[in-house]
């Protein structure tokens, strides 16, 4: 008998534990968070690395781990993004218009002990042109210097010589290296171009030694346009920065230990033995290792920043203006194989195909949308409304630019007196589409739909979530009627956002069949223009042409946030460490 | 002669979802020393559930609700009332004192391990001291000769064997061998006692003609016919020579020449070995072959006991004639039994055969009749005599 | 039929399963337009001007055979392409990402097997009493609960609630550091049995405690299927006339359960533990990815949502011969377990 009630017993048991299973996620973990890991910085954050190599590597996640490892010539100054220090080289000047030269800073080495040259430095410019990847970042060297995007044409035939690339990067000295440009080019913009990660330093013997071009003119083309499988910095770091590879284990973790010859380590220690960082999907998971003190920073979507809201021992960084910016783009030429315009044609039930070449279709949609809830809603209250894609934290922003604000009743005006009619009478319908799990983009895409069908039930805007594949291959086969993206930038110069967002041949405004001549003549002249008072004019009226010719409607540029433990100080914001801890070097971690 | 089995007021009831089921109601039987008794009756007429009651073997929901068995052990020469028998004590009997063969011979095997293993399994459980004896012997009688250098480095291990062996052939469950035989690897030390088991196995097998009995024992089930699986079915049930061997429609599934074989098989068993055999059967022709005495069954209850020579001659109980007259006889036209066997949820009231019986009175509608005897050894339970 | 030939054949016959996966797996990601193909070698914005050039480098805009015929001439010639999903080569992809795979599969299977077959027999022992209803309510719910629910729940309790109890990941921070370190030797990558190997007790049990809760995750999950179908072989088991002898022979309760009665219940069991096995060893996506245990499962996920085609074919490789050799396993085990089954044959 008692054996039976046991029974009954365990099932009772089992029933309390599944109550119990149902409240506790409730109750999140209280407590202060624990001092682990001394010595050990470890990050959890989302996405991947792709590559190791700086010629190579083009996205944040692989940069940031470059910016760990390597140092170029130049780096930001702090907060700044036009103002510079230098860390491979000691100082620089323009001999003329067109050259620029860098002395050398002595005695630094690499994380295996080698002695850092001029040497090294030639050959890392001209490594990077020499392979210049598909796709790759070296087309920011190329363009200044030798005039062209790229090494190959579109066939994929090299169109330059050898002598072009030796003559681009010349050494002058032991001490001293040139950079000669092809015509005069804005000293900042080439500063900011130097420091990307694709400016890094490489050791060349150890490069060498591994296989790689081996610095000499005799079958450089060999070398041109490696697979990534034979890029021989794909998994492997040789550079002078304060910590070197230890082991990147994809997709889980890289790990990071302190480079032992850091040429500053005398005036300013290397705050960290390791440097962690283990790429974590669930944000939960991120959550309680954070709570956990399993972590030192967690990246945080910002639709869970609420989660982290008051929780003691956690450092909330908030106000970080990260340059970027979403926009909606008005497509001006959809292609007619397009499933996401109704009928095609402008019958109430669809739209025509240049629906919105006409500049007051475009008015009245702007006017439809409302900053202020986009703002609240989707962005946490954590943005600011711009009137154009030149964010705040880049050269010749214009703070007194125009701006639209929300307004239903000249939406409507302009949406009754459009070049195709009266569309309050007339309707159209559509299909807005976003890329799946993007709810900033969704709430984005459900107030402008709201607003229009506001103004009047005949404007029907569906919304529809797609596959990240799918949205970046239907922008470019222009079948979307309206899209929605954001541009991380390759440097903090206005003239790389000018070109995709404005040129007639930009990444956005190309597929959107965006063409103004005189915008594009503008950019032209910008992105070359040495004289800042010029530049300052050109990048003021190009946020002018974009108030007036309106490309697309520019949604609010987002404040980020860090969420560090309390035993993490010294972090200082800098806009182009987009999404990142920041610049480690300068931080420190203790119990106190 | 002396009662080997004295079952009394037995009932067994099924409790089920759908009901209560009446499987065995108020049975009186004995069961003679050295006789073979038949069971007869239609299918779910409670002859199998009484031969499982004797070996307390009635399966769930089923239970034994009342009654007595009393079974009288040779050996002990003394009575043992098994429906009071602690569960190790009735194990002790199941298999040894009393043992059973199925009807399906091909159901009743198990189909992984081999003949030899599922025979050897009965005299490692019921007769182990004796297999300890055995082993002890041979083991001792390695010890005794030879002086070669192997022999002598195995010699302590022979001992050590030696004595392992004779603490089991002196049985109440030594703790040296029972924990040995519930470790893995270890088990394997008293391999001599399934050797032992293994060669009483084969002679067990010769016992009962099968021939080759050496191979057959490696067998798997499978591999062998019908006919062979039954007699080795056999083998298993007289492995230990029981008192009481029960077999339970043993023929019905083979063929009629093997049958014939078979039925050969069990009187010879019988005068060899001087057991008692209850034969259930719904083949009356069968019955008359090998029984001495015939019972007959109807709806959980008895209806007639007597020799099988009178029970053919002087039939007295409706049923029982009615069942004689179904039996197939060149020349005659074949009877049925009219209306169908009673509802096992809501039996009739009085007697059972009452709605189905030519001559029924009044009182077997609400009386039950009592079984009397009323001629010598032949009774029957019927308002009629 | 002799094991040998047996095995030959079967491995033999791995190679038209092998092209009709990966055919109809080729057929499937073709029904994406070679743009979106396209989009896998972008890891920029800026790229996406480069779309139609990189269609045209790939040739992903060719006819199906063509593409599929250029991927099959790749792989015979021993290789398997790259896999941006992982940002390595394939062929180092598998050996890198199977020892996570395999290190949850090897604690799991055998906790949900054994486990399973204990409280499947105890259920079918004890059919319509308390601890039958108890554990068919342990398999409702495990049979109910999703697997990411279940797993946030765990990880919310024992490393949220108990601060830091037990971690996801794979090891901690500084076990991590010192296993990555030339004072320890990494043999098969698979932390338990590499600590084993290194006679490394605080290795050891700090793997451990990372594996309780993805195992037992993954143990909740499918040891229901398992208990069920013991209970179920086993009541079948029960049922039969074998049982009946074996108990009139004199047995013990436990003999007749144990030695009749479950190693014939054990033969459907069997199949599906091999499939099982191959199940978790060609990955537990959500599983994986919620407890930052990144095996194959997490890398056959990426791939997919990345159309990271060539790594979705190997997987494909990797799966379909991983399930012929379990069922050829699996086949010869059944041998083992019942001699009515022959090799190539249905039981006689």
């Amino acid at each position: 008998m008692s054996k039976r009630v046991s029974k009954v017993g365990w099932i009772i048991m089992a029933a309390l534990l599944c109550v119990s299973l149902a409240i506790l996620p409730a109750c999140g973990g209280g407590g202060a968070i624990p001092y682990k890991n001394p010595g050990v910085f470890v990050q959890q954050t989302i996405g991947r690395i792709d590559s190791l190599d700086p010629c190579y590597c083009y996205d944040t996640a692989s940069g940031e781990q470059i910016y760990y490892m390597y140092e170029g010539l130049l780096g930001y100054n702090g907060t700044s993004t036009d103002t510079f220090v230098g860390l491979m080289a000691t100082d620089y000047y323009w001999v003329n218009s067109t050259s620029l030269r860098f002395n050398i800073r002595p005695g630094v080495r690499f994380s295996n002990g080698d002695n850092m040259t001029v040497a090294d430095v030639e050959y890392s410019f001209e490594r990077a042109m020499v392979e210049d990847p598909d796709y790759g970042p070296v087309w920011m060297f190329y363009f200044p210097l030798l005039d062209t995007y790229g090494s190959r044409n579109s066939t994929g035939n090299i169109t330059i010589t050898s002598a072009e690339i030796d003559h681009a990067v010349e050494v002058v000295n032991s001490t001293c290296i040139e950079f000669n440009f092809v015509r005069p080019f804005p000293a900042t913009t080439w500063y900011q171009i130097v420091c990307g990660s694709w400016g890094s330093i490489v050791d060349k013997a150890y490069c060498v030694a591994h296989g790689d071009w081996p610095g000499s003119w005799g079958n450089w083309t060999l070398y041109n346009n490696p697979a990534q499988t034979n890029l021989v910095l794909q998994s492997r770091a040789m550079g002078t920065g304060p910590w070197a590879l230890d082991t990147w284990t994809p997709p889980g973790e890289i790990k990071l230990v302190k480079n032992d010859y850091y040429w500053n380590a005398g005036v300013h220690a290397v705050p960290f033995d390791r440097v962690l960082t283990q790429f974590v999907d669930s944000w939960p998971s991120r959550k309680l290792a954070l709570l956990a003190g399993d972590c030192d920073i967690a990246y945080c979507p910002r639709t869970n920043i609420a989660d982290l809201a008051g929780v003691a021992d956690v450092n909330a960084v908030s106000g970080l203006p990260e340059l970027t910016i979403d926009s909606f783009y008005f497509n001006q030429n959809i292609t007619s194989t397009t499933t996401y315009a109704g009928s095609k044609t402008l019958d109430g039930n669809g739209i025509s195909l240049d629906f919105f070449s006409d500049i007051n279709v475009r008015k009245g949609f702007t006017y439809a949308f409302d900053w202020a809830t986009y703002i609240a809603q989707a962005m946490q209250g954590e943005a600011t409304q711009r009137g154009s894609p030149f964010v705040y934290g880049l050269p010749y922003f214009n703070p007194a630019a125009n701006m639209y604000s929300k307004n239903l009743t000249l939406a409507k005006y302009y949406l009754e007196h459009s070049a195709w009619g009266n569309l309050t009478a007339i309707g159209f319908k559509f299909t807005l589409i976003y890329n799946t799990g993007n709810l900033v983009r969704k709430t984005a895409c459900e107030i402008l739909a709201n607003n229009l069908f506001a103004i009047s039930p005949n404007f029907q805007v569906a919304v529809l979530a797609k596959d990240w594949s799918s949205t970046m291959s239907l922008i470019r086969g222009r079948t979307w009627v309206m899209f929605q993206i954001g541009w991380l930038p390759d440097y903090a110069d206005p003239d790389n956002y000018a070109v995709p967002y404005m040129h007639s041949q930009g990444t956005f405004s190309g597929p959107a069949s965006f063409n103004n001549a005189t915008v594009d003549a503008l950019i032209a002249e910008g992105a070359i223009s040495t004289n800042t008072t010029r530049r300052q004019e050109i990048y003021y009226a190009l946020q002018q042409a974009w108030y007036d010719q309106l490309p697309g409607i520019i949604l609010a540029q987002p404040l980020g946030r860090r969420f560090f433990t309390k035993y993490i100080s010294g972090f200082e914001f800098n806009p182009t460490t987009c999404g990142q801890p920041g610049n480690l070097y300068y931080m420190s971690k203790s119990e106190s | 002669m002396e009662d080997l089995v004295r079952i009394r007021d037995l009932t067994v009831r099924f409790h089920t979802y759908e009901g209560v089921v009446y499987a065995i109601d108020d049975l009186d039987l004995d069961i003679r020393q050295g006789e073979t008794l038949g069971i007869v009756g239609e299918t779910g007429s409670g002859k199998t559930m009484t031969a499982l009651a004797i070996l307390r073997l009635i399966p769930y929901p089923g239970r034994i609700e009342s009654g007595s068995i009393v079974f009288f052990d040779k050996g002990l020469r003394s009575e043992l009332e098994l429906l009071k028998l602690s569960e190790d004590k009735m194990r002790s009997i199941r298999g040894c004192k009393i043992s059973m063969v199925f009807q399906e011979p091909g159901s009743a095997l198990n189909p992984v391990y081999t003949i030899g293993d599922q025979i050897s399994e009965v005299y490692l459980l019921h007769q182990r001291q004796e297999l300890g004896r055995q082993a002890k012997r041979r083991i001792d009688s390695l010890l005794g000769n030879g002086g070669t250098l192997a022999a002598s480095i195995k010699r302590p291990f022979w001992r050590w064997q030696s004595r392992l062996y004779n603490k089991i052939a002196e049985g109440s469950n030594p703790l040296e061998p029972r924990i040995l035989s519930h470790i893995p690897l270890f088990r394997r030390l008293l391999w001599r006692l399934k050797d032992e088991a293994g060669l009483l196995t084969v002679s067990m097998l010769k016992d009962v003609e099968i021939p080759d009995p050496d191979r057959v024992a490696g067998r798997y089930p499978h591999e062998l016919s019908g006919g062979m699986k039954q007699r080795a079915v056999i083998a298993m049930a007289l492995a230990c020579s029981p008192e009481l061997l029960i077999a339970d429609e043993p023929t019905t599934s083979l063929d009629v020449t093997i049958q014939a074989q078979m039925l050969e098989l069990f009187r010879r068993i019988k005068a060899d070995r001087g057991a008692s055999v209850l034969f259930i059967t719904h083949n009356l022709g069968v019955a008359a072959e090998v029984c001495d005495r015939v019972a007959v069954m109807y709806a959980g209850r008895l209806c007639e006991v007597a020799g099988v020579e009178e029970i053919f001659l002087h039939p007295m109980h409706p049923y029982t004639k009615a069942l004689l007259e179904a039996v197939p006889m060149p020349g005659k036209e074949l009877q049925t039994i009219p209306g169908a066997l009673a509802d096992a949820f809501n039996p009739p009231p009085g007697c059972r055969f009452h709605p189905r019986c030519p001559s029924a009175m009044p009182t077997c509608q609400h009386e039950r009749p009592k079984l009397k005897e009323v001629a010598k050894d032949h009774m029957v339970a019927c308002y009629l005599y | 039929m002799e094991l040998r030939s047996y095995i030959i054949r079967r491995v033999l016959l791995l190679i038209p399963v092998l092209i009709g996966v990966t055919l109809f797996i080729f057929g499937i990601t073709m029904l994406f337009p070679p743009a979106q193909r396209a989009t896998l070698y972008v890891t920029n914005m800026r790229q996406l001007s480069d779309l139609p050039a990189i269609i045209q480098k790939y040739g992903l805009d060719k006819p199906f055979f063509v593409q599929y015929g250029t991927w099959l001439n790749q792989v015979l010639h021993g290789n398997l392409g790259w896999s941006r999903a992982i940002s390595m080569p394939v062929a180092q992809a598998i050996p890198h990402l199977l020892p996570a795979t395999l290190e949850l599969a090897i604690f799991a299977v055998p906790l949900i097997v054994l486990v399973g077959i204990f409280l499947g027999t105890k259920a079918a022992t004890h059919k319509d009493k308390p601890l039958d209803h108890g554990t068919r309510v342990v398999a409702i719910l495990g049979w109910s609960l999703p697997s990411f629910w279940l797993g946030l729940v765990l990880m919310m309790i024992f490393y949220g609630y108990f601060s830091g109890l037990l971690p996801p990941g794979r090891l901690g921070v500084q076990m991590d550091i010192l296993v990555d370190s030339a004072a320890f030797i990494r043999y098969t990558h698979i932390n338990t049995i590499d600590a084993i190997l290194n006679l490394n007790g605080p290795v050891l049990l700090d793997a451990l405690r990372h594996l309780i809760l993805p195992v037992m995750t993954l143990s909740v999950i499918n040891m229901a299927f398992i208990m069920r179908l013991m209970r179920s072989s086993m009541l079948e088991s029960l049922g039969k006339g074998y049982i009946l002898t074996a108990r009139a022979k004199g047995l013990a309760e436990k003999v007749v359960v144990n030695k009749h009665a479950r190693r014939n219940a054990l033969i459907p069991v069997i199949t599906v533990s091999g499939y099982l096995f191959a199940g978790l060893a060609s990955g537990a996506v959500i599983t994986e990815t919620i407890f930052s245990f990144k095996g194959i499962g997490w890398w056959a996920w990426q791939a997919a949502v990345m159309l990271d085609i060539p790594s979705v074919l190997a997987f494909a490789l990797f799966t379909a011969t991983l399930f012929v050799v379990i069922n050829l396993l699996v086949d010869i085990l059944y041998t083992r377990v019942d001699p009515r089954v022959r090799l190539g044959g249905a039981v006689q």
